[in-house]
Formats: C-alpha cells, structure tokens, sequence
C-alpha cells in the first residue's frame, strides 16, 4: 500500500484543489477535473486531510435533526391569537358593516330596520281600546265606502241604460223590426 | 403552526444558540405571523417564517451580542443530536468535534451562515434559500462554497492548534 507523499503541493496546484473540495465531496466534480484531483490528493498527504475535514463538516451537519420547539412556544402563540380575536370582534362588525354598504345593501338594511320599528310600535306600544275604536272606525269606513260604490254603481248603470243601450241598440233593433214588418 | 414550528425554531436556535432566546422568536416569528396572515400566501409561508425569524436573529445578535457558550451544556446543539450509537470514546470526540464546528459556524458572517445552517442542516434547496434571503441563486451557491471552505479552514486550523 502506498501512502500519499508528505511533501508540499505546488501552491497553484494547491489553489486549484482547495476551490474543489466541496464539489469532490458532493459529487459534483467534473469529469475533467476529476484526474487531476485524484492524482493531486493521492500524492499529497495533506490533500487528504483537507477532503477528511470537509467530508468530516458535511457529516456532522447531516447528522444534526431538527431540534424540538418547546410546547410554550405554541401556548403562548395560541393564548395570542385567542386574546387578539375576542378584542377584534368589534372592528370586524364594523367592517362587515362597512362592507355590506360598499355593496349597496345598506339602504335595504335600513327600510328593514325602520319597518320593524314602525310594525314593533304599532303592534305593541297602542293601548286596547284605541285599537277596538279604530275597528269602529275602519268598519264605518267601510259602510261609507260600500255604500258609495252600490249608489254609483246604480247611476252608472242608469246612465248606461239611457245613453248607451236605447239610442245605440234598442232603437235601432225597433227600427229595424218596424221596417220587417211593413215590407 | 404546528408543521413549521419546529424547522423554525431550529434554524434560530443554530443562529442564536440559546433555547430560552429562540423559543421568544419563534413566538414572536408566529404572532407576526398571525397578524399578516391575510397578506400571505400559504405555500410560501415557510419561507415568509424563515425570513422574519433571521431578521429577529440579527437584531438579537446585534441587541445583546449574544455568543453561545459551549461550556453551557444547557441548551446546546448537541443535545439534539440523535444517539449514534458510538462508543463513548466516539461519541466524546463526536460531541468534541460538533462543539468546535459550531464555534466555527459562529465565526461566520451573515448571510453565510444561515446559508449553511439552511442547507446543510436543514437541506432547504437553493431556490428556497434564494426566497428566504432575497439572494440570486447563484449568489447563494457562491456564498455557501466559501461559507464551507472556511469552516474547513477554521477547523483546520483548531486541528493543527491542537495537535501542535
């Protein structure tokens, strides 16, 4: 077995080795580098030192795991994140809000509000007997009402009867059967 | 919170070193989180974590000029490491070896450092360390070249101060 010479290399030769090491060690070394390398590293001892040491980093780097993030870390975060949601929950109504008007659906959320005022009021705050004394009033408005369609009515049909259906049918069937007759 | 919690607390805890430290950025890391969770697109919210988390490293470290101790056996990296099964002889040379390499990745400057700490330890692909640090792609490759080749250079030279 013949060991690597324990001589210095040439420093340009040296230059050119140390800028490969790490390509060696990856395997990315290219193919016309390759002999030179081999041929350097095995005449010189303190070559392969220097790839022992690099392959020796790259070892120790790869056996090292991801070291384990303390259970606090997330409580901490999570008790965060709960404190910082239950104070913005008023911002985001108002934001809703504000996003809901953006839409144009602010108006129609307004008629609805109002309308259930005015339907609450209504229905709720009137005492009874304002209530049994507009029924009194809306049935004689009725009446009155029913009353003045029957009379109408009556008068538009006799108007009907004179001006529309004597001159414009009867009169002209009379005539029309008169004449028959004398023919 | 809980698929990234602990790639982000290892990545500031190799840039920090102290777990009491890291664990008060992780937390801070994810609060900020929530706060710019409607901002964020969810595939790249690794990334956006990663980010936020170094730039909190770098003012700790600039703040309080924290240096980690490799005295303090509380807290160190090693203690992460998983059991190789080695002897104890191994194993003490191992753990020797780590405490040497970790004093070295601090002698590192940024970005350098989290390149390695993001490549060779947590095996991020380029194009994700790219979007973590804002850098070219080819100027993360160049960075992490001479990041690694100084570290071996700074090992090399505790080797032979040792060894003397």
């Amino acid at each position: 077995m013949t060991m690597p010479e324990l001589n210095i290399p040439d420093p340009e030769d040296l230059l050119w080795f140390d800028d490969r090491v790490e390509a060696f060690i990856d395997g990315d070394l290219q193919s016309e580098d390759a002999e030179r390398f081999h041929a350097l590293l095995a005449s010189h001892a303190m070559l392969s030192a220097e790839v022992e040491m690099a392959r020796s980093i790259t070892d120790a780097f790869s056996s090292q795991s991801d070291a384990s993030c303390p259970d606090a870390v997330t409580r901490n975060v999570m008790a965060h994140v709960r404190k910082d949601w239950i104070q913005s929950i008023p911002a985001r109504l108002k934001d809703g809000w504000r996003k809901m008007a953006g839409a144009g659906l602010r108006p129609a959320l307004a008629m609805a509000l109002l309308l259930i005022v005015v339907v609450s009021s209504t229905m709720i705050k009137r005492p009874a007997i304002q209530q049994q004394a507009d029924v009194v009033q809306a049935l004689s408005d009725v009446k009155m009402a029913l009353a003045y369609l029957s009379d109408a009515g009556r008068t538009t049909a006799s108007t009907v009867r004179q001006d529309v259906i004597g001159p414009l049918v009867v009169a002209p069937m009379s005539r029309g059967m008169n004449t028959a007759i004398e023919n | 919170m809980e698929t990234h919690r602990h790639r982000v607390y290892s990545y500031v805890l190799h840039m920090l070193g102290d777990p009491a430290a890291s664990a008060d950025v992780t937390q801070d890391t994810f609060i900020r989180l929530w706060e710019h969770r409607t901002a964020l697109e969810e595939r790249r919210v690794l990334s956006w974590l990663l980010r936020v988390a170094r730039n909190a490293c770098i003012d700790q470290m600039r703040k309080r000029k924290v240096r980690r101790s490799v005295d303090d056996e509380e807290g160190s990296i090693v203690d992460s490491l998983p059991d190789s099964g080695r002897s104890p002889y191994g194993d003490a040379a191992a753990a020797l070896f780590n405490e040497r390499l970790e004093q070295a990745l601090e002698r590192l400057g940024e970005p350098h450092r989290s390149i390695v700490v993001l490549r060779e330890i947590q095996e991020y692909k380029y194009e994700e360390i790219s979007d973590v640090l804002n850098l070219p792609l080819n100027t993360v490759k160049v960075y992490l070249h001479r990041a690694r080749k100084a570290l071996r250079k700074d090992l090399g030279e505790v080797h032979r101060h040792d060894y003397a």
